[in-house]
């Protein structure tokens, strides 16, 4: 490429004259991440990756409401006695039957034992995971269409008649 | 005619096989080669071929190689002037095509207005009718469960329910009766909507002893339409292929002869530019077809075309893409001998095709002569989770059918995959079949024949389909 400045602004025109929300593409030493809304656009390079990174905390404005959610480091704030749903196998996370279609199950709402709370896609196989439990869906710590490793928590569950 | 630029620096908008096939196939034509990647193909061996490797995002296809605006920004920012969509992925959405047009980036593909025609598949009908090529008993889109039963009752049990906005085997439903119609249109219709944003459904008469023959086009922006011939890919699962070959070799002269004419009629119809395959039913009872739908991309199984005719369908695409003339005449293409291709999949057969991601802790291709290994893998390669289970294609060349199965036998006894399960050992079952040997199967064959006598579970699990 010619350079750096002229990639850079390739990148730049084109985010400007088009609908895009949001891009982040890095290649070698160069990272450019873009986004509409409050923040300025903004753009890295190598020499200062960390600080064209930190300029740019911009909210991914694609995101839709009902896909907010947050992201398990451990699941954070899991309510005593609470169900824990957690991924069978690495693959990708799914909330909802179909793409655009509502959530399996959302926080506040009650489910059963053998409720299909989301999907784990692996390897384009769609594993149905269970409630396990009758109860309250409390908490949903994974990201629609986000990777998920074995073992990490996806929901919690209040049970209705927490065992004694 | 507008004149396309010419390529200098492609990005590669897939992974896997095929994104080492494509940058091969650039590096022979004097192409640059730039693979996008995901967090979880960093270390591809693609990324390791290419020139250049642009990050465009998480590793869940919609973090990634389903954004249109990263593989176009990834394609900017690397200094690409073209980019090739491999199959799957974006390949077969408009938007990518119609972006890159925008951008002023070469799109190794057919423009976007065909592949909104050819996707979707009841327009696509239409224009197969309207240039005289046999569609088959049914119907255009349908209004509702009612205008679905009509057309069913006339051209009889069973039929297929199929989503407009379908194809490759998706937003299929197989009904035996107008009762089980009636049950069903409407979770089929709705689940249409939910999964293609297109709930439009229609009626085909489904098949019962069918043979899937497709035929293989190359057009460029010059007036120019070929076929390469035929492929047989009827050894399927749930409507996905497992092993392919070409020619089809079950298939009079005749019959050769009308597939190829039929599928060119479509192409000029559509002034089709790129490699396209065009899909049929051969009903085997009947002995006639009918147009199933076209792709309008590279096929997995484009390499059995390659054995026979000698033609390098990726690097065609390239030199389309580029504003080359074709360079090949229909007469110059002869198909020699005969080419067979087995998907090894990262599947368990014994645990109902349960997919196996992981390490890969022995990786030994088979090497002989007219054996030909596609495969993105090697010892110590993980196989990521998120993405289709095809470890390799295995692809084999004989004299003749007979030759080609021996030979494919060989060197399935001569591949070593360790770490993962894989499909290999159904291949060996398949190939070794005497219905195989003979020739006589159905798109049935495999579900009802042979995986019956292969010890395995079959978990309740929805599978989605992978690509053809």
């Amino acid at each position: 490429m010619s350079s750096s400045f002229d990639a850079i602004a390739r990148v730049v025109a084109a985010f400007e004259r088009s609908d895009w929300t949001e891009i982040d593409v890095r290649a070698g030493d160069l990272r450019v991440h873009l986004a509409t809304g409050p923040v300025t656009h903004a753009v890295g390079t190598a020499a200062d990756t960390t600080a064209g990174v930190a300029a740019v905390p911009a909210p991914p404005a694609a995101e839709p409401a009902e896909a907010r959610a947050v992201t398990s480091a451990g699941a954070p704030g899991l309510p005593d006695g609470a169900h824990v749903v957690a991924a069978s196998s690495p693959g990708i996370f799914w909330r909802s039957p179909e793409p655009g279609a509502p959530p399996f199950a959302d926080v506040g709402e009650t489910v059963d034992v053998g409720t299909t709370v989301c999907i784990v896609e692996v390897m384009k196989l769609m594993n149905h995971l269970k409630a396990g439990v009758a109860g309250t869906v409390v908490a949903v710590y994974g990201r629609n269409g986000e990777a998920v490793q074995q073992g990490e928590p996806l929901f919690a569950i209040a049970p209705a008649e927490p065992a004694q | 005619m507008t004149r396309a630029p010419t390529i200098r620096r492609v990005l590669v908008a897939n992974r896997g096989e095929i994104a080492v096939r494509i940058v091969r196939a650039c590096r022979a034509e004097g192409i640059e080669a730039v693979v996008a990647v995901s967090d979880a193909d960093q270390d591809s061996l693609a990324a390791r071929l290419a020139n250049d490797v642009v990050h465009i995002g998480g590793p869940s296809p919609a973090q990634s190689y389903l954004r249109v605006e990263q593989v176009i920004a990834g394609a900017l920012l690397t200094g690409c002037d073209a980019v090739h969509p491999g199959y799957g992925f974006l390949s077969e959405r408009p938007a990518l095509a119609a972006a890159c047009a925008e951008h002023g980036l070469a799109f190794v593909g057919p423009p976007a207005e065909t592949i909104r025609r050819g996707g979707d598949k009841v327009e696509a009908r239409r224009i197969a009718r309207d240039a005289g090529v046999p569609t088959g008993a049914g119907s255009d889109a349908v209004s509702g469960a009612e205008a679905a039963l009509t057309v069913a009752d006339a051209v009889g049990y069973p039929v297929l329910l199929k989503a407009a906005a379908g194809g490759g085997g998706r937003g299929m439903v197989r009904v035996g009766s107008a009762d089980e119609l009636m049950a069903r249109f409407g979770v089929a219709s709705s689940e249409a909507e939910a999964a293609f944003g297109d709930g439009r459904m229609y009626v085909e008469r489904f098949v019962e002893h069918a043979r899937h023959v497709e035929v293989q086009l190359l057009g460029d922006h010059h007036g120019n339409l070929i076929h390469l011939g035929d492929r047989d890919c009827s050894t399927q699962r749930r409507f996905q292929k497992l092993v392919e070959e070409a020619p089809a070799a079950a298939l009079s002269p005749d019959l050769h002869d009308r597939l190829a004419e039929a599928a060119l009629a479509l192409g000029r119809a559509l002034d089709y530019r790129g490699a396209g395959t065009v899909e049929f039913l051969v009903d085997v009872d009947r002995g006639d077809f009918a147009f199933l739908e076209i792709n309008t991309r590279v096929q997995v199984e484009h390499p059995v075309t390659e054995m026979v005719t000698g033609v390098d369908i990726v690097r065609a695409q390239l030199r389309i893409a580029g504003g080359e003339p074709l360079g090949i005449a229909q007469s110059d293409v002869a198909v020699r001998g005969h080419a067979i291709e087995c998907r090894i999949n990262a599947e368990s057969v014994e645990q109902g095709f349960l997919p196996s991601p992981g390490t890969i802790t022995r990786w030994e291709p088979p090497v002989a002569d007219g054996v030909r290994v596609d495969s993105h893998c090697f010892t110590g390669y993980t196989v990521p989770p998120y993405y289709d289970s095809l470890l390799a294609k295995l692809v084999v060349v004989g004299s003749d059918r007979a030759d080609a199965i021996d030979r494919t036998l060989r060197a399935l006894d001569d591949l070593v995959i360790e770490g993962v399960d894989t499909t290999a050992d159904l291949h060996r079952v398949v190939l070794a079949h005497p219905d195989f040997r003979a020739d006589a199967i159905t798109t049935r064959w495999l579900e009802r024949t042979v995986l019956p006598s292969v010890p395995h579970t079959m978990p309740t699990i929805v599978k989605e389909p992978a690509l053809g």
